[in-house]
């Protein structure tokens, strides 16, 4: 790959990967070390391919490479302590998970407030599976970054996991608080409710999938959620027949929306992929009526 | 149970593919068996594979979604959904989760002769030098580990997985998770069964 572009688009990928932090790391690697073979036209900007290429090469087990990087960095920034989360990162990536923490631990001595190396100790813990004491630890950095909306979308993962729904929607709840028109929390949520089932939460549901497409209306998962939710509610013993009337006719809006998009979607070449969208909204308004 | 279990190379190489693409995540995906193999012989035998999630695996709305539709291809063109793979998140753990339990279930509700296979991690190499599945099957209602050893793979199956992760075809697969970011990803990956359909 890295021969079939130029070294100025190559610097350019590099930089957008690493400003939205895209995990693409065998790529970034290939990249990296082929923009580093001419590193004087990088200017300032060696520093932070390196450190780039430095996780990338971790993160595929090429520790020599990773070695190579940090020793670049080293000689540059003595003192960084940027640098030696790099090194406690290798230590990771070696499993040396002990030594790992006692680097991480040494630097927070010096600074009990930074961020990225209170979160390596969360994934110091996934990387040994134990995702309880992960969350623990998670729980812990979250008292003192409760701003951190990343880490709060990987605490409600981590409760996916060990399928504690209700814990996982109570970290969405936070996260739709303080961002109260992001369409893909609102979508989050409602999934998480639709997973714990029960007519009250599917009515929450139904709720949120509708208010994520009104925040988005091209939200496909959450088009598809409001016409699942909606036609379970209007199946369900339970509710009144105003309620069923409602949700009928709500699953039908949602049908046809995501009829709607697989045409405009379509690719002339391909087998017509609405037809089985079709066929699943026909099944099931046979059992909702 | 089904006296024998085979995939084809088109379902094996989509498997693999999805794990290739996806190293640091979880994920899974169903396979799709011949009906009438099935009904009438007894022999479980993959002709397709449709990737599923690597988001988040534990919800069930997507899933849902998948299985509707997946079910409506199978039914139009003789097939059933009898299988189910699932790769864990961490590298060393082989053991089915209790999400992908669950799964398996509904996958064995929907067709009694269905077994699952966990993805050994460890096992994933560019050269492909081994089949990387554990294969399951339901004995005394319980998913246990298949104890014999028949192939379930084509004699050139490998080799042709290992040229398909060396080109990196598996940038290009689709799974479910992809196809709703975005409705014009096809989830049957037609392109990847063009060029498969060459390889063979």
């Amino acid at each position: 790959m890295a021969a079939a572009i130029s070294w100025e688009d190559a610097r350019d990928q590099l930089k957008k990967w690493r400003e939205e932090s895209a995990r693409r790391s065998a790529e970034t690697l290939e990249l990296g070390e082929f923009v580093l073979t001419n590193h004087r036209g990088l200017g300032d900007e060696v520093w932070a391919v390196h450190e780039q290429v430095c996780i990338a090469a971790l993160d595929v087990g090429d520790i020599a490479e990773a070695s190579s990087a940090i020793d670049a960095l080293k000689a540059q920034f003595p003192q960084s302590k940027r640098v030696k989360r790099l090194q406690g990162m290798k230590l990771e990536a070696q499993g040396r998970f002990d030594d790992a923490k006692l680097v991480y631990e040494e630097l927070l001595k010096e600074d009990s407030s930074n961020a990225m190396i209170r979160k390596r100790l969360v994934a110091i813990f996934k990387a040994q599976d134990r995702i309880p004491d992960a969350i623990k630890e998670l729980m812990k950095y979250l008292e003192s970054f409760m701003a951190d909306h990343e880490a709060w979308l990987e605490l409600s993962e981590l409760y996916i996991q060990e399928q504690h729904y209700s814990k996982a929607a109570f970290c969405l709840e936070e996260l739709i608080m303080s961002n109260p028109h992001n369409h893909l929390f609102h979508q989050k949520y409602a999934e998480i409710r639709y997973t714990q089932g029960g007519t009250e939460s599917m009515e929450i549901a139904r709720k949120y999938f509708a208010q994520a497409v009104k925040l988005n209306s091209n939200n496909i998962r959450a088009l598809y959620g409001l016409f699942l939710a909606a036609t379970h509610l209007a199946s369900s013993q339970k509710g009144t027949a105003k309620s069923k009337k409602d949700n009928i006719r709500y699953a039908a809006w949602a049908s046809q929306q995501l009829q709607h998009r697989y045409r405009l979607a379509e690719r002339k070449e391909s087998e017509p992929q609405v037809q089985h969208l079709e066929k699943m909204i026909d099944s099931l308004q046979i059992t909702a009526s | 149970m089904a006296s024998e279990t085979t995939l084809s190379n088109r379902a094996y190489c989509k498997l693999i593919m999805h794990a290739a693409k996806y190293p640091h995540a979880a994920l899974n995906g169903v396979l799709l068996a011949e009906k009438r193999k099935l009904k009438e012989n007894k022999i479980l035998r993959f002709v397709d594979c449709v990737p599923l999630c690597h988001l988040s695996l534990g919800l069930a709305p997507v899933l849902e979604v998948a299985l509707f539709q997946i079910d409506s291809y199978c039914q139009a063109n003789g097939l059933i959904i009898a299988g189910y793979y699932h790769a864990n998140e961490h590298l060393k753990d082989l053991n089915p989760s209790p999400i992908a339990l669950k799964i398996a279930d509904k996958i064995y509700d929907n067709c009694n002769e269905a077994c699952f296979f966990m993805i050994d991690n460890t096992k994933m190499f560019v050269d492909c030098d081994q089949c990387v599945l554990k294969h399951y099957t339901v004995q005394d209602n319980k998913w246990k580990p298949k104890s014999s050893n028949t192939p379930l793979l084509s004699d050139d199956c490998l080799s042709i997985a290992a040229d398909l992760l060396r080109e990196k075809t598996y940038q290009d697969l689709v799974d479910f998770d992809t196809h709703l970011d975005d409705i014009s990803n096809d989830w049957l990956n037609p392109e990847i069964n063009t060029h498969l359909n060459s390889c063979t």
